[in-house]
């Protein structure tokens, strides 16, 4: 309730806002032009360069959607509210063409050059711009427009498809934490992992020039661009933090004209893509009982009895205390979960002044009350004119970010759910709830315990553009950024609680207890608050030229750049609150509920950039960066890397003897090698340490001590990572823009990959060993985007864009035993990493391998091998491949290992963009789908009774084996896993890849007619959806999730506007 | 000029990191190197804060499907088996016990030989008596770690300072014989107890106790005796498989190392026992409260603070369900095997007809410590933080269905119809980190009963085996045992007694390991008890007793006899064989 509050004041407080400056904006218009008297008409016609007319062109009055279309013949007529207006026509493959016209003037006619508008775009590319035809490197780029209207809370979900070279595992559907995560041209790297978790195997962030890993904080509305640069040539100046790509994320600036202000928002529903469909009571007990028999045949003891599970739902109609039936799923989660979006802008300036700023504010709940992502993005930058020659621009992008969840995890949660026994009480009559192996979802839900993390951050950055007279082309700049980004997080525990219900009395009474939720919560209060604070700080120096002579075209470009950075945190506990106020200061006063920690730290680097790029006759492209960096991480004397890199293009279609293929409007090849660098390690890994640990141990008086040990040995020769990356690529315009073609072969050899080389010792060494650069990994593939827009003389329009990124890698060199280095089939060497190994099932035992007929799969049956404890019918057999002598042993062992399913992320991504518009109507489609990916799916779904009884899905139940049904997709039923059965096998994994509709809108822009009317510039409204439809072979569980207990990936249906004046 | 830019942009990359000591911080003081040496004292196996124990591997417990014991006795250990990642895992036998596997032990090992190598090189910055006893204690945790190597592997590898990589000679090094690694390991213990510069005991309010002793030294070498001494060990053969390189035992039969055995122990009650540093404890329940550490018993502990650092053991035993509130995961189940194991009040076994034990009233008229170890069907069960009193019943009620009702299924709730409370520590609920209760590795009760049992080997029962082992029946108010019994009779008398007394203190494992009845005792079917109404629709008749077999994985396999080393392990270092039988 609280929430729709805040949005309701929100939106009065836009629409408030709104008003005020539109009307104020307006004024002067409104006294000047009042806007239907001055109406006036335009007419003319659109030509070629040979005078032929161009049916189908657009011709649109600037800034408002105002628009018609070119008759057979090229000609138009437009009716203009204003007293004067700016026309752009535009025509598939000729460039776009801006006219002013005013009331008065005589039919004009609008010739227009040939030539693909796409490649006379500027680029941003490292440390400045360029344009797309002259690139040498291999760039692609999404326009922010595309990524305005999908309801993700940021871009990482939104990349994955629509740019080539994007491939992106999701993280899950949690609100604030469900950002995916980003490989360029896939996985070329190990990274380095602490505490399994992995780094440094990501791209770079760099948000308007600056380096800034805040890819969740840029708010969509807000991006006028992303670039992602993934070939040597382009990621060459960023150095050491360049080898796993970079993307490049440009924000929105003012223009010169009259104001625009534009407003947005949209609000939408959320469900989960996939939930699974868990067992009702009494299917439950006979999966038990079924279970019982088999493993006790003729037993006496079931749980649930035949004659008990028969009368059950009769017992329960009678008494539903006593024999409960629940539901969980239903009853805990919610199915659905608004979303919501608002925005706003104003964009304008003068020849001397220009500006920008916005607002906005997203919302996204979570299938629990308490989950949800609230964040507010405010952004300013202008950019003056001191003088002729000198540019000053200021920007920040401001946002301020609550998270909110349940105390606990969700995931917890989601385990306590599925867990949940169907004939256990979830809910008793008289509304009080119950527990089911001390797991108590209500009880979670119902506490008024939370987790919140506020999170601020600005990225503040000021600059000076100074032109130098005296050479002509030549301009040196500054720029100055600060980044504080800090969050503090406070989680409040307060015991959950589940009633316990006493049947010795009549009526039942009840009692309140608390609920450990498998011992991942306490049972007294604790808050927890956490302060964490990180500022960089950004100083760049530019010197830039440019200039042409004759035929020759030069560019360079020089930045020293100095970047440090300051962390720091701290946390304190306390314990056993008296009274529940979630203050810190109002908890217990004895010492031994205080617990607090913090520390903090310093970083810096510095990195010396150069680009010289050198162009003859539009035909010959020549270009070379690199930088010289220096960092922290490294001993002294051993910092600083030069990483250099070079390209070559050649426009095959501006050369004369090419001048006669005429379906070939330009075509272009281009290649490049160089040497990019990544940060592997964590610091300070030179040194010899002895990190020290608070809680070590006590002694005598219980006082605790602290500790201090050698983690890991040290390595004073420790370095970075170096990719070499090779790109050959075509790219090609035909039949007037109506194809486009940009394809890349890419390679590359990670050298230098942080490795453990632990096995080179006895185990019995006792110390890790310290990291080496010694691991090479290679990694290739191939990209390709094919787009084509065409426009029909009814005005249709349909644009079609696909691309299609493959990358595959392979380690070359890891330390391995000679065990399974010398083993073909279990090598890790000479293939890709994460690859899974383990045993080769042959599928299950039927009841005729059971030849005694006494249950069980023994020598007695015939079969020799031995695999993991007993074996039944329905259970798995694995393949004995081999043995320490090289043949098979007759038992299945770490010998038997092989391959068995490819690696978690994919190794395909590809994206089919439709886009299509008639009159004011707009539809567009993207078909996304990932290919090459595996994923296990043993766990509660996939097994009876996988933890402590727990119920299980009908995917199971109805795909289970049983001696009628010996052909079937799982196992028998048991009472508990059995060891056998839960080895790593190829059992259980199954192909990810899908294909789905991500995204598809359909949206209606109002006739300008009418919205002038109005006095708007344009008004469109659209719906949209998110994940609509899915296919693939995983059929019970979202392709993209990341396991049973993470948060359900989503489907989102929304509805929205945007307009502007 | 540009050089000159360059060096001070390299200053710029000058940062200090501060969470760490370095080579000159660390050693050079006493209070920092004793920073090091806490740490060493944290390796100390953390017994009491996770689910998995060594009593879960016997007779004595039917513990869940979840561990690696239940593998374990389904006859399934294999070094080659733990590579991969589903719930199935690997069957690494005790490697999932806390800092008991392969690799971490030896990490602990390492860690004594750098304090020790490192304090001896700085030497010069610590006083003489800090000095000489702080490598005592660093030589005694390392023998510590040892002596589980020893247990469970035999001989192996000794290393007795940190190995360099370079130093390739010493760096690869092969198993030693059974022998040489209980002679490196007692010898250690010796030079300790030679040295005399350790306390034989710490009491409560020293702020040294839970450092090392010369008490705990010499316990901890007198128990690897009476290993060394037990048949699986003391043979020619080795049960497993043929043992050429003498790993599993010592090749040969030699009943003076019984003697060896008690010659130590009684060293130790001679020195220091009765009651003169060490003795029992008065009373046999609290024994293990938090209140009463450090209590004439203890001998080796690892300390736990209550809250801020705790243990969690509360947590997985006793009933599961206490006054209505699901509390614990409910893993010690005690068998019906054990519980026929308490004597009857009058000291006798159940076996013996005149014990007056009646089969279908089979909780009266027990001993002692069946009342306060055990929590059986209508068992009182009050603990301090209980605000009210509960009863546990685990019989089959129709009328009124108890939680704790035996299930024979899967649940946490008990499928031996028993729960245990024994050194349970009753000031706190049931949770994570609570337990400020130390977990104790040797009491002083187990120099009685170790020595009783090498004294009965090694020259029969006489005087001071009965004196010994009647002092621990006679603190639970069991009369002494029958004068006149046989060697064979007194043995079975002391291992029963050792059973009862020590049941749930992890020694069960190595028992029956070391007298060779693995494969007797886990090759059977385990019980739990059935308790039924003949009248069951309104409890009107009788209630019935019936032991019921648990069907749960008994396929002790003769190898399990000692544990092999990872495979793993074995391809890091080709000069390690396997133990016999993998």
């Amino acid at each position: 309730m609280k929430r729709i509050d805040c949005h309701i004041k929100l939106w009065f407080f836009l629409a408030f806002i709104m008003c005020r400056i539109t009307s104020f904006a307006n004024d002067p218009g409104d006294r000047n032009h009042p806007a239907s008297p001055l109406a006036f008409t335009v007419n003319g016609r659109v030509v070629d360069g040979k005078g032929n007319g161009l049916p189908g062109a657009t011709v649109m009055q600037k800034g408002y959607s105002n628009a018609t279309t070119t008759g057979a013949d090229g000609s138009f007529g437009i009716t203009i509210q204003q007293k004067s207006a700016v026309l752009v026509v535009s025509y598939v493959g000729f460039q776009v063409k801006e006219i002013s016209v005013r009331a008065g003037t005589p039919d004009i006619t609008i010739e227009l050059t040939p030539g693909a508008n796409s490649l006379e775009d500027i680029i941003v590319v490292g440390y400045g711009t360029q344009r797309k035809v002259l690139s040498t490197a291999a760039v692609s780029r999404v326009k922010g427009d595309q990524l305005v209207a999908v309801p993700d809370a940021n871009i990482s979900n939104s990349l994955a498809g629509r740019a080539t070279g994007i491939i992106t595992r999701s993280t899950g559907g949690r609100p604030g934490s469900d950002n995916s995560t980003l490989y360029v041209r896939g996985v070329a790297t190990m990274g380095t992992t602490v505490n399994n978790v992995t780094y440094n195997t990501t791209p770079l962030i760099v948000v308007d020039g600056v380096i800034r890993n805040n890819i969740n904080e840029v708010d969509p509305n807000n991006i006028e661009s992303v670039t992602v640069l993934k070939d040597a040539a382009a990621v060459a100046p960023y150095g050491l933090g360049g080898a796993n790509g970079v993307i490049l994320i440009t924000t929105k600036r003012g223009n010169s004209g009259a104001p625009t202000l534009s407003f947005g928002g949209y609000r939408g529903d959320q469900q989960p893509t996939y939930l699974p469909k868990m067992l009702s009571a009494v299917d439950y007990m006979k999966l038990k009982l079924e279970a019982y028999l088999t493993e006790n045949p003729g037993g006496t003891n079931p749980t649930y009895s035949q004659p008990y599970i028969d009368s059950y739902v009769q017992n329960h109609a009678k008494n539903p205390d006593l024999y409960p039936i629940s539901d969980a799923l239903n009853d805990v989660v919610k199915k659905h979960s608004p979303i919501y979006q608002s925005n706003f802008q104003v964009r304008g300036g003068s020849q001397n002044v220009k500006y920008y700023a916005g607002l906005g504010y997203f919302n996204q709940s979570g299938m629990f009350d308490k989950s949800g992502y609230e964040r507010y993005n405010y952004n300013v930058n202008m950019d003056v004119n001191i003088t002729p020659t000198t540019l000053a621009s200021f920007s920040l992008n401001g946002s301020v970010q609550k998270t909110s969840d349940v105390d606990g995890s969700t995931g917890q949660l989601f385990r306590g759910v599925y867990k949940f026994i169907p004939v256990a009480p979830l809910k008793f009559t008289n509304g009080l709830w119950g527990e089911s192996s001390g797991n108590a979802p209500l009880g979670v839900t119902h506490s008024d315990g939370y987790f919140h993390q506020y999170t601020n951050n600005w990225l503040s950055t000021i600059a000076l553009e100074q032109k130098l007279p005296f050479i002509k082309g030549l301009s040196v700049k500054g720029a100055f950024s600060y980044d504080p980004y800090n969050y503090v997080q406070k989680q409040w525990h307060v015991p959950f609680i589940y009633w316990s219900q006493n049947t010795t009395t009549t009526p039942y009474t009840y009692t309140p207890a608390f609920s450990t939720q498998e011992s991942s919560a306490t049972t007294y209060t604790w808050l927890n608050e956490q302060y964490w604070q990180n500022n960089t700080i950004t100083w760049q120096g530019y010197i830039n030229y440019h200039n042409t002579f004759g035929k020759h075209d030069i560019t360079g470009l020089a930045v020293a750049e100095l970047r440090n950075n300051k962390q720091m945190d701290f946390r304190s506990r306390v314990n056993n609150f008296a009274v529940n106020i979630d203050e810190l200061s109002l908890g217990s006063s004895n010492r031994n509920d205080f617990d607090l920690g913090g520390g903090s730290g310093t970083g810096s680097q510095v990195g010396y950039v150069y680009r010289a790029s050198y162009a003859y006759d539009k035909r010959f492209l020549a270009e070379a960066s690199g930088r010289y960096d220096g960092h922290y991480y490294f001993a002294p004397g051993k910092r600083w890397v030069y990483l250099p890199a070079f390209s070559l293009g050649w426009i095959i279609s501006n050369e004369k003897f090419f001048k006669s293929v005429n379906f070939v409007d330009y075509l272009k090849v281009r290649g490049s090698w160089g040497e990019s660098g990544n940060l592997t390690s964590t610091g300070f890994q030179y040194l010899n340490s002895y990190p020290l640990r608070g809680n070590a141990y006590s002694f005598g008086d219980g006082a605790l001590v602290q500790g201090s040990y050698v983690q890991i040995e040290n390595n004073p020769n420790i370095t970075w990572e170096i990719s070499k990356k090779t790109d050959v690529a075509v790219e090609a315009n035909l039949w007037k823009g109506l194809l486009r073609v940009e394809a890349d072969y890419f390679r590359e050899r990670r050298t230098g990959m942080l490795l453990s080389p632990n096995i080179v010792v006895p185990q019995e060494y006792g110390l890790q060993l310290a990291q080496q650069n010694a691991g090479i990994m290679d990694n290739h593939g191939i990209e390709l985007s094919i787009g084509t827009t065409r426009r029909f003389n009814n005005g249709l329009q349909v644009a079609i864009d696909g691309n299609f990124t493959y990358a595959n890698n392979k380690l070359i060199q890891v330390y391995e035993t000679p065990v399974t280095r010398n083993n073909p089939r279990r090598s890790r060497t000479g293939r890709a990493y994460n690859t899974v190994f383990g045993y080769h099932a042959l599928g299950l035992f039927t009841t005729a391998d059971d030849k005694t007929g006494d249950g069980f799969i023994t020598a007695a049956d015939g079969y020799n091998v031995t695999q993991f404890g007993t074996l039944r019918p329905g259970d798995i057999k694995y393949a004995d491949i081999s043995g320490p002598a090289g043949v098979p042993d007759g038992k299945i062992d770490s010998y038997d290992e092989t391959v068995i399913a490819r690696p978690q992320i994919p190794a395909i991504i590809y994206g089919i963009n439709v886009s299509t518009s008639w009159k004011g109507f707009d539809l567009s489609a993207l078909f996304q789908g990932s290919g090459m990916s595996s994923f296990n799916v043993y766990g509660f779904m996939t097994v009876a009774g996988f933890n402590n009884n727990s119920n299980s899905s009908y995917e199971y139940y109805n795909n289970r084996w049983t001696p009628d049904h010996q052909n079937s997709k799982y196992p028998r039923a048991y009472s508990a896993p059995t060891n056998n059965n839960g080895q790593g096998s190829d059992f259980w994994y199954v192909s990810s890849s899908y294909l789905r509709l991500k995204n598809a809108s359909l949206g209606y822009t109002i006739p300008s007619r009418i919205s002038s009317r109005l006095r708007m510039k344009n008004f469109r409204l659209y719906v949209s959806g998110q994940n609509l439809f899915t296919f693939g072979k995983l059929k019970f569980t979202d392709p993209e999730t990341t396991g049973e207990q993470g948060y359900p990936v989503q489907k989102i249906l929304l509805a929205g506007f945007t307009t502007s004046f | 000029m540009g050089a000159l830019g360059l060096f001070s942009c390299d200053k710029s990359l000058n940062n200090q990191q501060k969470t760490s000591l370095d080579d000159n911080t660390q050693w050079v003081s006493e209070s920092n190197a004793d920073i090091f040496l806490n740490d060493v004292y944290d390796q100390l196996p953390d017994i009491y804060s996770q689910p998995e124990n060594f009593d879960n591997f016997t007779d004595d417990n039917d513990a869940g499907f979840y561990y690696n014991s239940w593998k374990y006795k389904d006859g399934n250990l294999d070094p080659a088996s733990n590579n991969y990642t589903l719930f199935g895992g690997g069957a690494t036998g005790i490697g999932t016990i806390s800092r008991c596997n392969w690799p971490a032990i030896y990490t602990s090992i390492r860690k004594c030989n750098t304090f020790i190598q490192q304090a001896t090189a700085h030497k010069s910055n610590y006083s003489s008596a800090w000095f000489n006893k702080r490598i005592d204690e660093a030589r005694f945790n390392r023998a510590f770690h040892y002596s589980i190597l020893f247990l469970y592997w035999g001989g192996v590898p000794l290393i007795s300072t940190p190995q360099t990589r370079t130093d390739t000679v010493s760096l690869f090094l092969k198993r030693s014989t059974y022998a040489e690694t209980l002679n490196f390991i007692t010898a250690t213990l010796d030079t300790i107890l030679n040295n005399n510069y350790l306390a034989v005991k710490y009491s409560k309010g020293n702020p040294d106790a839970g450092r090392a002793t010369l008490g705990a030294a010499l316990m901890l070498k007198a128990y690897l005796q009476l290993v060394a001494a037990s048949p699986t060990f003391n043979s020619s053969t080795y049960p497993g498989g043929p043992d050429p390189n003498h790993i599993a035992g010592f090749g040969s039969a030699d009943v003076t190392r019984w003697a060896t055995a008690a010659a130590s122990f009684k060293k130790f009650m001679d020195d220091w026992g009765g009651g003169q540093t060490y003795g029992l404890f008065s009373e046999d329940s609290t024994f293990w409260y938090e209140d009463y550490k450090y209590n004439q018993e203890v001998i080796w502990d690892r300390q736990y603070v209550s809250n801020v650092k705790g243990s969690n053991y509360e947590q997985y035993g006793g009933p599961v369900y206490v006054l209505g509130n699901y509390l614990t995961w409910g893993n010690y189940n005690p068998t019906q095997e054990l519980v026929d194991q308490f004597f009857m009040a009058n000291g006798k076994p159940l076996t013996d007809p005149s014990s007056g034990y009646d089969p279908q009233h089979p909780y009266v008229g027990r001993e002692r410590r069946f009342y306060k170890w055990i929590v059986y069907d209508g068992a009182p069960y009050k603990m301090d933080w209980m605000p009210a009193q509960d009863t546990i019943y685990t019989r089959i009620d129709q009328v009124r269905p108890s939680p704790n009702q035996i299930d024979f299924a899967s649940t946490d709730v008990s499928n031996t119809a028993y729960y245990f409370k024994k050194k349970l520590n009753p000031k706190y609920r049931p949770a994570t980190g609570l337990s400020g209760a130390n977990y104790v590795f040797f009491r002083y009760a187990e120099v009685l009963l170790g020595y009783a049992e090498a004294q009965n080997e090694a020259v029969g029962p006489d005087a001071s085996v009965y004196n010994a082992i009647n002092a621990i029946r006679n603190r639970v108010s069991l009369p002494d045992l029958p004068a006149g019994l046989t060697q064979s009779q007194m043995r079975d008398a002391i291992h029963q007694e050792r059973r009862v007394e020590l049941c749930f203190e992890n020694k069960r494992f190595v028992d029956i390991l070391r007298w060779k009845i693995a494969d007797q005792v886990l090759t059977v079917d385990l019980h739990g008890m059935k308790i039924v109404n003949t009248v069951p629709g309104d409890n009107s008749g009788v209630w019935t007793y019936t032991p019921v077999a648990l069907n749960h994985p008994h396929g002790f396999k003769m190898k399990q006899y000692l544990h092999p080393i990872p495979q793993d392990a074995l391809a890091q270092n080709p000069k390690l064989v396997q133990t016999p039988g993998y």
